[in-house]
């Protein structure tokens, strides 16, 4: 019994080790920014998630894996909630996944959204076509990739 | 083992010299301040290290413990860091006067304006 | 095992110090130190200084950093390109000045060694091995704090709560004859464009405050104390105030109250003092307190320690107020300048530009 708990355990840790390699890695070479955050997110919630259940089996039924348990619930809180107010103040910053349609992504947006929300995609509208006047050169294109130059 | 504890120390200074150097040359007062906690963290690191004692334990007495490191340096940090963030605050509240009337952070604008007036 | 956790961290630290160096971005140099912050705090683990662990990650990497970072805020982002000149004098001082001090390390005991005068000292063995005896208290760093070096805290106590009057005269709330006028879309503050992340972290605020009381009540088992529960307290409120808004956390904690609680901390040690002498012992000697001297200096302990932490929550949360009304004012005349500045351009247009 305690040699399976003990192999378990280890075949928790070291998964959970490699991911957070891969998920590093991820960071360093993925080439933007969403990407980059998933990449982050994994090793947050899964690595370490991973890592810390093995740590649970190792400690046995203690107040340190209680310990462990709180840990792992404050993490999956908070990297979540992070992930997610980065990914949000990109948007309203007015940077777009690649390959995704600019305007799909605006309007589920500022659908339903209160006042200063609103303001918010507004602005990051206003960044990707600015608005257009006669004197001025025209909007720049769009890159081959089909996202915007600065995405 | 003895040279690794050198090597330690050699990090401690390295570090210590880096947040001087960003002290001494930026002009921008913000980064002065960023550069003198760099600075400071590093001289707490070396501080801690010193009582640090091989094979000992952290100051608490516990059963079946014999050697603890030497609690004195902890006590002297503990009570350094939470000066420092509160001198740290003085010198930030001092650049936003600063900002607030010379209308810029730069030495070298503040110096200017200090030149013409 | 620990050689390759400390390795680890010291490289992690020397390149956070070298990317800090070579940033032109002054919004991710602090982001940086924050960082740095953290890892030092994990490495004061290594070192076994945990209650110094608790206090700088609560420090380094929330107040300081937010500090800085509202500081950035009204001064803006912008660095001039610097003369090379300059870096390479800064950086031959640096240098030479490293180079001594490595030379200075080369007669020092390795670290960790148990002969180092720092463990030899008759005092050491006192800290470690007498104290807990004498004062019945196991955690030897809490007693160290409040009674053997209970002077030098009350004088850095004293230090803590300057600064926070400095803060206050610099930056403080000015009392105006014409408040300035309120700008609607600002009028609630925080971080009201996440709901998301104000409906979890708002969760978080109340066992950041509870842990803060416990590590104030338990610094005479575990790491704890005055100080760290001053900071984590702090670090809790100043959570509040950024989801929310610091209009709505002076709602709730008004400064007037703070004011005063930066006093009464401070009173409260000096008062403990007072008491000792009155009794007939000497300044902050707990031991006439109760009839049991080792009681007195419990109770002694766990009084200047609540004074402690008191003065310090309240002066770093009236620092960070200070910061927030500030960047909050700075925030609303810029609007209003600009607000103004269209409207005149609108009303005449033949005048503008």
């Amino acid at each position: 019994m305690s040699l399976l708990l003990d192999v378990l355990s280890w075949v928790l840790l070291l998964s959970g080790g490699l991911l957070s390699i891969v998920s590093a890695f991820g960071v360093l070479r993925l080439p933007e920014l969403f990407q980059r955050m998933h990449s982050a997110t994994i090793l947050d919630t899964l690595g370490a998630g991973l890592v810390l259940s093995g740590l649970i089996l190792q400690a046995g039924f203690t107040v340190i894996s209680f310990k462990l348990f709180l840990v792992f619930l404050l993490l999956a809180l908070t990297t979540t909630t992070a992930a997610h107010a980065l990914a949000k103040s990109a948007l309203a910053d007015g940077i777009y996944p690649k390959g995704i349609d600019p305007e799909v992504v605006r309007a589920g947006l500022s659908e339903g959204l209160p006042g200063r929300q609103r303001i918010a995609t507004d602005r990051a509208r206003e960044r990707v076509a600015p608005p257009a006047s006669p004197q001025e050169d025209p909007p720049p294109q769009p890159s081959e990739e089909g996202g915007p130059p600065w995405a | 083992m003895e040279f690794l504890g050198y090597i330690n120390y050699w990090v401690f200074i390295v570090l210590m010299m880096s947040g001087f150097y960003l002290f001494l040359s930026a002009r921008n007062l913000v980064k002065k301040i960023i550069g003198l906690n760099l600075f400071q963290t590093s001289v707490f690191i070396y501080y801690i290290s010193t009582g640090k004692l091989r094979d000992g334990s952290v100051p608490i007495q516990t059963e079946g413990i014999e050697s603890y490191s030497n609690p004195l340096p902890h006590v002297l940090i503990l009570t350094a860091i939470v000066v420092g963030v509160a001198s740290t605050a003085l010198g930030l509240s001092l650049i936003l006067r600063i900002k607030d009337d010379y209308g810029s952070i730069e030495e070298d604008e503040i110096d200017a304006q200090d030149v013409l007036s | 095992m620990g050689v390759a956790i400390d390795i680890i961290l010291l490289l992690f630290l020397l390149s956070i110090a070298f990317a800090a160096c070579v940033t032109r971005n002054l919004f991710s140099a602090a982001m940086l130190f924050g960082i740095f912050s953290l890892i030092s705090a994990t490495l004061f683990v290594v070192l076994d200084a945990v209650d110094v662990a608790m206090t700088e990650a609560a420090v380094g990497t929330g107040v300081s950093t937010i500090l800085i970072l509202i500081t950035l805020a009204s001064t803006g982002y912008r660095v001039s390109p610097r003369p090379a000149g300059r870096q390479v004098l800064a950086l031959a001082v640096s240098v030479v000045l490293g180079a001594t001090m490595v030379y200075g390390t080369l007669d020092m005991p390795s670290l960790g060694s148990p002969d180092a005068p720092v463990h030899t000292h008759p005092i050491a063995q006192y800290y470690t091995e007498v104290s807990p005896v004498e004062m019945g208290i196991p955690n030897m760093v809490t007693p160290l704090l409040a009674s053997y070096r209970g002077y030098d805290t009350l004088g850095e106590t004293a230090v803590v709560f300057t600064a926070g009057i400095g803060v206050l005269a610099l930056i403080g709330r000015r009392r105006r004859k014409d408040p300035l006028p309120i700008v609607e879309e600002f009028r609630e503050g925080g971080a009201n464009r996440h709901r998301v992340l104000r409906v979890i972290s708002k969760q978080l605020i109340p066992p950041i405050l509870l842990y803060a009381c416990y590590v104030q009540a338990h610094g005479d088992f575990g790491p704890g104390g005055g100080f760290q529960a001053g900071v984590i307290f702090a670090s809790g409120l100043m959570l509040f105030m950024l989801l929310f808004g610091v209009e709505h956390a002076r709602r709730i904690i008004r400064p007037v109250v703070l004011e005063k609680l930066i006093a009464l901390g401070l009173l409260i040690y000096g008062g403990v003092g007072l008491v000792n002498i009155l009794q007939g012992g000497a300044f902050l000697d707990y031991r006439t307190l109760a009839h049991d001297p080792q009681h007195g200096l419990h109770y002694g302990i766990l009084t200047i320690e609540l004074g402690v932490g008191i003065t310090v929550a309240a002066v770093i949360t009236t620092i960070i107020y200070s910061f927030a009304s500030h960047l909050r004012d700075h925030v609303m005349q810029r609007t209003l300048r600009l607000r103004q500045g269209a409207d005149a351009a609108q009303t005449s247009p033949e005048s503008g530009a």
